[in-house]
């Protein structure tokens, strides 16, 4: 009998005594609520040779290279415009930035709206060349400067500093199932370029639920 | 004996009842659309948490498919948005170390989805602001060209 009683009173101790590891519920009284809402985007295409015709990405023709020499110069602003790297995304005339002024697009496949922050990292490999988070307009010895611009939006009045470290909101409130142009202005370092090694950097971007 | 066995079941039943036990929040699985197989996606893009207090704690599952063809790493960090909603403010600096992330580098077969627990755990005597929020980061590190993408689940909370 005496087993019984110790074995009720055991089984009620484990039961009683609060659950305390990594993988406990929320504590009582604390509300936590979420709709299983789907976020995913795209980006198309996800490269861009500065002043490279590229013909493995389809990217080939004068446009692509507009100095017909597939080298990348000092203090030189480059633009990723299809109709030609060296032109501004205002070319076409239209007082914004057309479609065909943008290399990149984003598709937003995602159940609700999103907000797209982008930053970009220092360059790695041959020269040295680091983001000033200054935008485009802005370079130095061995510091880059570059700028995000978004179809329909004003050129240059628009354009959204990429900076090294923090997120910047590019693209505000892209509705879900749509998709927007977009593209990058950089301006290169003062000091010459001496390795002749293909240099690589990151521009990274977070979606986000847009509120 | 008899009716002292009673009596301590008895007990046990009543202190069962009133004893305070740990919430789980009802978790409703994604529903994504066919389209999305193919997709890196997250899912849920946000979570509100209400009436939080120092010492309280408050989970829910991050749910990631990889719509890649192979397998892949993924990271989930931890991140302090740039800008908070509206009559929100971005989490303090001392929040970091009270977000638990059960696997931080998952590692994710092809076409497939795995639930990953996130939970925030305040210690009793911390300050928060009436209502802050934080990111939790999800990027498939298999990515190796220049422009990379990361999806953000955002977590809004409400204290007491």
């Amino acid at each position: 009998m005496r087993k019984t009683i110790l074995a009720i009173l055991l089984a009620l101790a484990l039961v009683l005594i609060p659950v305390g590891n990594a993988f406990a519920a929320s504590s009582v009284d604390v509300s936590v609520y979420a709709t299983p809402m789907v976020l995913s985007i795209t980006v198309t295409p996800d490269s861009w040779y500065i002043n490279w015709a590229d013909t493995s990405g389809g990217h080939s023709g004068a446009a692509y290279d507009p100095w017909g020499d597939n080298r990348t110069r000092p203090s030189i602003t480059y633009f990723s415009n299809p109709l030609g790297d060296n032109l501004t995304p205002d070319i076409v005339g239209s007082g914004t930035t057309d479609n065909t002024e943008c290399l990149f697009q984003f598709a937003n496949l995602s159940g609700v709206p999103v907000d797209i922050s982008c930053k970009m990292g220092n360059f790695a490999g041959g020269d040295n060349m680091t983001n000033g988070s200054g935008g485009y307009t802005v370079s130095s010895d061995n510091i880059f400067g570059a700028s995000a611009y978004v179809s329909g939006t004003a050129w240059p009045a628009a354009a959204v500093t990429l900076p090294l470290l923090t997120d910047a909101k590019t693209i505000d409130n892209l509705g879900n199932t749509l998709d927007i142009w977009w593209g990058v202005a950089l301006k290169t370092r003062t000091n010459g370029f001496t390795s002749a090694t293909t240099m690589t950097s990151t521009i990274t971007c977070t979606a986000a639920e847009h509120l | 004996m008899k009716k002292l066995i009673l009596l301590i079941v008895a007990v046990g039943v009543i202190l069962l009842a009133g004893c305070p036990q740990p919430s789980s929040p009802v978790i409703e699985k994604p529903q994504p659309g066919p389209e999305l197989y193919d997709q890196v996606w997250i899912s849920p893009s946000k979570v509100e948490v209400g009436k939080f207090y120092p010492g309280a704690r408050a989970e829910y599952p991050l749910t990631i498919h990889n719509g890649n063809d192979y397998q892949a790493e993924f990271s989930i960090t931890y991140r302090v948005p740039s800008e908070a909603a509206e009559d929100y403010v971005a989490a303090p600096d001392t929040a970091q170390d009270w977000i638990i992330i059960a696997d931080p580098a998952p590692v994710i077969a092809p076409k497939d989805t795995v639930d990953v627990l996130i939970a925030v755990e305040m210690p009793e005597g911390a300050e928060a602001p009436k209502r802050w929020e934080f990111w939790v980061v999800v990027k498939d590190e298999s990515q190796t060209a220049m422009v990379q993408t990361e999806l953000a689940c955002r977590w809004l909370v409400k204290m007491k």
